[in-house]
């Protein structure tokens, strides 16, 4: 009973590293367009989603975050030309990694999100919010 | 086998090989060690046999000149690999590949002579012959195999100078992946409470670092003091970092040579992780390591249609 009142208060915290030159814009455009989109998600800009070390991402986890995000430019448009090819490749493995040793495939989340899609980007939180939301805080990272 | 001690004099005699590397015997039972053969006389030291587990490859940057190397086909595979990232020059090479049926786990072979003192021990063929104090007992290789090779598929190096040892038949090997489809099978929680109980028990003695042919850094990210990415205690949040880093470092690049679940001091299943990452990527991107050296590793290039489905 005590753990589901505690369920209850209790808000997920979502890390998001997003790229400089798309889903950063994404995300200011949501605002400045007044969309409405949960507040549980901060977000961490880099140059480009190519500079994300999966190290960034089990910091997160351990730091207390309860779901990444992982969000950048489509394919073709990245600034950097192909910094989101390479990060595609890199956390399609590591994704696995962290799946085998035991995470929750709905804790770690990527997207292509451009500087115009600000709708796409508050309707993604949203549902990455609902979604960890139902999980419960993340165990087993941060002890 | 050939005559491995002829074939290394008429190397070491060669004006452009500064040293071979091999095998001597170790002085605990079943112990070989790595050994550099400078001069004729040293190379009678050499040995070549199904004890000989360490892969040699590691040691190949401490010489200046060229260099003459033993190794089993997994070595090779690690050749490859530094090749590859050009960490090593193909021309300051002299490789003696070996076909192979299969390395003996020491420790196996220690648990079954049930603590008896070996005066001496040696291999023929697909046996091992262990003298005691009083008599002698033979043991079956097979039976005694370090768990990398019953499934191994490449018994003759991908990549040689010379080839020394019979062509090696292997049939219905095992499925190297089996372990990691069945771990794959359990559910989330299961799969963290497994892993999670394994990395608390790891010293981050680093032992799994050292030996690894792959793991060239000159500075290990665990290294690292700004920013200090793994804590210098050992708790499972740390440990489970350095676990998730060290494997996906690897991811693509790691041959299966099996050194580092050797080299662990605790037991805990490197190789279950290192195989579930060359599972991911012959997948996703259709790539085993060890094979081709004018192919860039799967993580250092991309394809514009790599496949996205996760992505949103
Ligand atoms: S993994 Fe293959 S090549 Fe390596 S020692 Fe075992 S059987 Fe030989
Ligand atoms: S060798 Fe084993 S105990 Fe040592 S750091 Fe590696 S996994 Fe941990
Ligand atoms: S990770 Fe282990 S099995 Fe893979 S190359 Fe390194 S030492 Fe060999
Ligand atoms: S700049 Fe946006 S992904 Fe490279």
């Amino acid at each position: 009973m005590e753990e589901k009142s505690a369920k209850t208060d209790w808000e997920p915290r979502i890390v998001g590293f997003v790229c400089n030159w798309c889903t950063y814009a994404g995300a200011d455009l949501a605002g400045t367009s007044r969309l409405k989109y949960p507040p549980n998600v901060r977000l961490i800009r880099l140059p480009c989603t190519g500079a994300i070390d999966p190290l960034f991402i089990v910091k997160a986890f351990q730091s207390g975050a309860d779901a990444v995000l992982v969000s950048g430019c489509h394919p073709n448009d990245c600034h950097y030309t192909s910094g989101n090819y390479h990060a595609r490749r890199k956390l399609t493995v590591f994704k696995d990694l962290l799946e085998f040793t035991g995470l929750d495939p709905k804790r770690f989340w990527m997207s292509w999100i451009s500087a115009s899609e600000g709708q796409k980007f508050a309707s993604f939180m949203e549902e990455i919010v609902t979604e960890t939301k139902k999980l419960g805080p993340l165990k087993g990272y941060n002890n | 086998m050939e005559d491995i001690i002829n074939i290394a004099r008429e190397l070491i005699k060669r004006d452009d090989i500064e040293a071979i590397i091999g095998y001597e015997k170790g002085r605990a039972p079943f112990q070989t060690v790595p050994f550099f053969a400078r001069t004729p006389e040293d190379c009678d030291k050499l040995i070549m046999n199904s004890l000989c587990v360490n892969n040699l490859v590691s040691y190949i940057n401490q010489f200046s000149g060229k260099v003459a190397i033993f190794v089993k086909p997994c070595d090779a595979k690690a050749l490859v690999g530094l090749l590859q990232e050009h960490q090593i020059e193909r021309e300051k090479l002299h490789i003696i590949g070996i076909n192979c049926q299969g390395a003996l786990n020491p420790k196996k072979l220690r648990n079954a002579i049930k603590g008896r003192m070996v005066k001496d021990w040696s291999i023929n063929g697909d046996k091992i012959k262990v003298y005691y104090e009083s008599g002698e007992e033979e043991f079956n290789i097979k039976d005694f195999l370090l768990d990398k090779c019953p499934a191994c598929d490449t018994r003759t190096p991908p990549i040689y100078d010379e080839l020394l040892g019979d062509e090696i038949k292997t049939a219905d090997l095992p499925e190297l992946l089996a372990r990691v489809k069945e771990l794959e099978k359990l559910p989330a929680a299961e799969k963290q409470q497994y892993w999670n109980e394994h990395f608390e028990r790891c010293l981050r003695c680093y032992a799994c670092v050292k030996i690894c042919p792959l793991c060239y850094c000159e500075r290990c990210f665990v290294e690292n003091a700004s920013p200090q990415w793994i804590d210098k205690s050992n708790n499972l949040k740390s440990n489970k970092a350095f676990h998730l880093i060290r494997a996906y470092h690897l991811a693509g690049r790691c041959i299966d040579c099996g050194e580092c679940d050797r080299a662990c001091p605790m037991d805990i299943p490197l190789r279950e992780l290192n195989l579930k990452m060359r599972k991911s990527v012959e997948e996703h991107f259709n790539y085993v390591p060890g094979k081709d050296i004018d192919v860039p590793p799967p993580l250092s290039t991309f394809k514009k249609e790599d496949p996205q489905d996760f992505i949103r």
